[in-house]
């Protein structure tokens, strides 16, 4: 195969995955749209009917915004963990 | 014991390497793409940490990571529920990021490095905690964390002892004196995660005349704790960082490139005074609640100066450390020292004296570089590279300095910077003009060195690390005008022999010169880019800018021998 050739068929699969990466883009969005509109939908109103309030979960103390964190468990296999 | 620390896709992404507790190495990835405040996967800078160490990534017994993923993932979460239907515009933008980058980063750190051992995962906070106290000087300190976010907390304060600390209380998101700081940035036409350090340089060409104001965006208890009014911000449900409300109430956003006038100056003046009030409200409580002689601070939030001055001064602690990086470009020593001291039991033995961390060039490769590309060069002994270098900063050259390792953090401190001498009024201009291209109310920062530091700045301390702001004194404001803010501050670095050498020797010999021990000091870099690492990019920095002289390791190149 002549170098010509082989640019030609570089230039034609980096087109092909510049196409679709956009059709990959494009996909997530519709993915993510029916995500949103559907599954946080119900329960982001179900909650909201509920008063459940998932950025202020706690109760602070009049005189101050200061919440209290439990201690860190310092064993190793807990910090294995992502969570 | 070799422990890697890695901190990647946010921002200033990082790697550090502790081996049996000390830090061997630890650098920011921009250094290495050339990209400020980079996000990427820090693979220069682990390639680079393990060949400081001596080490492949087989000898690595532990490789730890800045924040618990997941944790952050559910903070996304719930914020999406929470901001329903408005947070649309944030979600279809970061759950991809989210799916394919940032929940995989065992897989990547394993895929990048080819390591195989054990990745732990430390919470942000912890590693900011960790990446000061565990190497302050200090057994026993008050430990004080902010910045915008972490994966919930966005402020906690704790106590050090020796080998263990404990952070006790937190601040949650979406309430943050961080993106309070970076909501008023964007809203003057910065760039958040830039430009905050340019909001702290205009704020003392306006005044707090918006402090009433503010009383209804931020209320700050008596211990320090506060709570953001939601209705003036964006950031948790978009992609802006302000609401509607916040402009109705202050008026239009300054579009980027527009003039600056007073009522911006006025709102940087307002946001200053109010992150200044409560960082000094929340040092005053853990003085009170903890009772330590000292304070240790971590987190984008201990690089405001500003502040940091006034927590000195106007709290009763004997003194502050703050390390270079406290950002989040920090957090990857933060993760390795909590690995080896909290995890694994082992005792403290280094102390962050110096930021020196980063690569160095031997004057062979220096001048393997300088040969190779036909530039003319002089090599010079040392001592009359100090006399000559001195005598052309009093000759009002403009210098460029590149010396030893790099340093962590953003801070050039005498390795990597550009040197002109402080007692010339016009010199912030000339060099503004031929050189940073940076905004003309943004100030310049002095070296001095630490014996004589007092004769010129209200400063009893140690500085090391330009990260406390103190007053010029009255007498002295007109013998170094250059490096003087327009209220009469400096951000001060402090330079000892010990810890800065060849530095330390320049300046005071400027001093021998002069009798001034106080050089103009400024990163080397132009406007947007990264600090320079390499003798080629200190090279072509020199070679684009107005830069007279460069001094690189002996050598000496002037523009006039450029070819």
């Amino acid at each position: 195969m002549s170098s010509s050739n082989k640019s030609g068929l570089a230039k034609f699969w980096d087109a092909l995955k510049s196409f679709q990466s956009k059709v990959a883009v494009a996909l997530s969005v519709v993915v993510l749209f029916i995500l949103y509109f559907t599954v946080f939908a119900i329960v982001a109103i179900v909650a909201k009917l509920l008063g459940q309030d998932f950025l202020h979960p706690g109760q602070p103390e009049p005189v101050s915004y200061w919440l209290k964190r439990e201690p860190v468990e310092h064993a190793l296999e807990a910090f294995g963990h992502q969570f | 014991m070799n422990i890697l620390g890695i901190s990647c896709f946010y921002h200033d992404a990082s790697a550090a390497l502790l081996q049996d507790g000390k830090l061997v190495a630890a650098v920011e990835e921009e250094r290495f793409t050339r990209k400020k405040h980079c996000t990427d996967f820090p693979k220069g800078s682990i390639d680079y940490c393990l060949k400081q160490g001596g080490i492949t990534v087989d000898q690595v017994d532990y490789v730890g990571f800045y924040e618990k993923p997941m944790l952050k993932f559910e903070r996304i979460l719930y914020t999406t529920l929470a901001t329903w239907p408005r947070g649309w515009s944030s979600f279809v933008r970061s759950i991809p990021l989210w799916l394919t980058q940032k929940l995989q980063i065992p897989a990547i750190i394993r895929q990048e490095t080819g390591y195989k051992g054990k990745i732990l995962f430390v919470e942000h906070h912890l590693a900011h905690a960790a990446s000061t106290f565990f190497v302050s000087p200090f057994d026993e300190a008050a430990i004080l964390t902010v910045d915008g976010v972490g994966e919930w907390a966005t402020t906690t304060s704790g106590f050090g002892r020796g080998n263990h600390l404990e952070v006790t209380r937190e601040i949650r998101f979406p309430h943050s004196l961080g993106l309070l700081y970076s909501a008023v940035t964007a809203y003057l036409g910065f760039e958040v995660n830039e430009g905050e350090g340019k909001v702290m340089g205009l704020a003392p060409y306006g005044k707090p005349v918006y402090r009433q104001q503010f009383e209804d965006v931020i209320d700050i208890r008596p211990d320090g704790s506060f709570k953001l009014n939601l209705d003036y911000f964006a950031y948790h449900y978009g992609v802006e960082m302000f609401s509607g409300k916040f402009e109705q109430v202050f008026g239009p956003r300054r579009k980027k490139g527009e003039p600056l006038n007073e009522h911006y100056n006025n709102m940087a003046a307002t946001v200053e005074a109010v992150l200044e009030e409560a960082m000094l409200a929340l040092a005053r409580d853990l003085k009170k609640t903890t009772g330590a002689r000292y304070i240790c601070l971590g987190g984008g939030v201990g690089l405001s100066s500003c502040s940091n001055g006034r927590i000195l001064r106007e709290v009763p602690f004997d003194d502050i450390f703050i390390q270079p990086a406290a950002g989040d470009g920090g957090t990857s020593v933060g993760v390795a020292t909590y690995i080896n001291t909290m995890l694994l039991g082992n005792p403290r033995n280094y102390v962050m004296r110096d930021a020196y961390l980063g690569p160095e060039y031997s004057d062979e490769e220096i001048e393997a570089y300088l040969k190779q590309n036909g530039i003319a060069y002089a090599r010079l002994p040392e001592r009359e590279l100090i006399e000559t270098t001195a005598r052309l900063l009093t000759e009002q050259k403009i210098i460029g300095w590149y010396q030893g390792r790099m340093e962590f953090g953003p801070r050039a401190l005498g390795h990597r910077s550009i040197l002109v001498d402080p007692r010339n009024p016009q010199m912030k201009d000339i060099v503004n003009e031929r050189v940073k291209h940076r905004e003309p109310f943004r100030p310049f920062a002095p070296s001095a060195l630490l014996d004589k530091s007092p004769e010129f700045f209200d400063c009893n301390v140690a500085s090391p690390f330009m990260l406390l702001v103190a007053d010029v004194r009255p007498d002295k404001r007109d013998v170094v005008p250059a490096i003087t803010h327009v209220d009469g501050t400096a951000r001060l670095q402090t330079v000892t022999r010990e810890e800065n050498g060849i530095y330390y020797d320049l300046i005071a010999e400027f001093d021998r010169q002069t009798g001034v021990p106080v050089i103009f000091n400024t990163s080397f870099n132009d406007k947007g880019e990264a600090i320079v690492r390499t003798p080629e990019d200190a090279y072509k920095c020199f070679a684009k800018t107005g830069m007279d002289y460069l001094v690189m390791g002996h050598f000496l190149v002037s523009k006039d021998g450029l070819r």
